[in-house]
């Protein structure tokens, strides 16, 4: 199947700036950021998520996608990344999430190895508007790296998800990192981010 | 190997041909319809395999650049693939490439770019047999008396 939708309107420009947002939302947990890239995501991927792949993913990278996101997203990133897919997220370097609810559990992906504990699996999980509820008490605060103080989770996220994330802690320089990424916005949460 | 397409043939018409003349054809066609880029001209490496006298071990020859571009004109796609750094090459390479889907272009494409140009090419074939053939040396061996 070829592609109906071209990638970034200018490539060079474009990639550079989603990469520089992405590595500080990574750098400043909790903020969120705004991707200034325009481009037509295919059906099923927002805006943010359609550039942070389109930056991130190359000719060497494994990339899950969740059960839902179609085949037109698929042609899509390969014909514009050249990465490859696999359908063990043990493997996977990027796993693409539409469904929280339904995520498979943190574990499940790549963790990486004490010698090599960047080589673990970087989840970008897509989260729609109702998630931007008013803040309330019930958001979780976070410390750690990159953080002054702490910081309030700016979203609204599954229990389920929390109580994962404050498990996985224990493991600790290993593990997986998290982009949220909603219209054009992203919202890091690497490994280091403890919730208090 | 299979017998090539005619899709092959004028892609490697296209990606042979010197830029300039190509340019030069595609001026004469006159206005062309609007296209948008799929994948804008981008300059990549690929490395170039050969298996001595055709049937030995594939090895590594070396790295050559080459430059692709994808256009799309309503719904057709053309695609350009061309050695070099010319980026108005491929994109010149992928338009032609998608005129020649079209059958209403398919006709004038052939005409002013593909034929002038396969004729060009087949020029330069020619004179550089020519000049090579010109400079063979013929080795022989005598036998040692053995």
């Amino acid at each position: 199947m070829i592609v109906e939708l071209p990638g970034f309107e200018d490539l060079i420009h474009d990639s550079q700036s989603t990469f520089k947002v992405l590595l500080y939302a990574l750098s400043r947990p909790g903020t969120i950021n705004q991707i200034t890239a325009q481009l037509t995501p295919p059906r099923g991927l927002n805006i943010a998520c359609a550039a942070t792949c389109l930056t991130l993913f190359d000719l060497e990278t494994k990339v899950w996608l969740q059960p839902g996101l179609g085949e037109e997203i698929k042609s899509w990133l390969l014909f514009h990344t050249g990465c490859s897919f696999t359908e063990d997220t043990q493997q996977t370097d990027f796993a693409v999430i539409w469904d929280i609810d339904n995520m498979p559990g943190f574990s499940q992906f790549k963790q990486g190895t004490p010698i090599y504990p960047e080589d673990s699996t970087t989840l970008l999980i897509m989260i729609g508007g109702q998630v931007f509820s008013p803040l309330s008490d019930k958001f979780p605060t976070l410390s750690g790296a990159g953080i002054n103080g702490q910081i309030t989770m700016p979203i609204n996220l599954p229990d389920s998800f929390w109580q994962q994330w404050q498990k996985k802690y224990d493991s600790y320089p290993l593990g997986v990192d998290v982009y949220f990424l909603f219209y054009n916005g992203v919202i890091g949460l690497p490994r280091t981010s403890k919730i208090i | 190997m299979s017998p090539s397409t005619a899709r092959q043939t004028w892609m490697a018409i296209l990606a042979k041909s010197s830029p300039v003349d190509l340019e030069q054809q595609v001026q004469t066609l006159g206005k062309l319809p609007k296209y948008t880029f799929l994948r804008q001209s981008e300059i990549g490496l690929a490395m170039v395999r050969g298996r001595a006298g055709g049937t030995g071990e594939a090895f590594n020859l070396g790295e050559m650049t080459v430059t692709r571009c994808v256009i799309k004109m309503e719904d057709i796609k053309g695609f350009g693939y061309v050695g070099g750094r010319s980026k108005r090459h491929a994109e010149l390479a992928a338009v032609c490439d998608g005129l020649l889907q079209q059958k209403e272009w398919y006709k004038r494409v052939q005409e002013l770019v593909i034929q002038p140009l396969q004729a060009k090419l087949s020029d330069r074939q020619q004179k550089q047999q020519r000049q090579t053939e010109a400079t063979k040396v013929e080795f022989f061996t005598m036998l040692r008396g053995e």
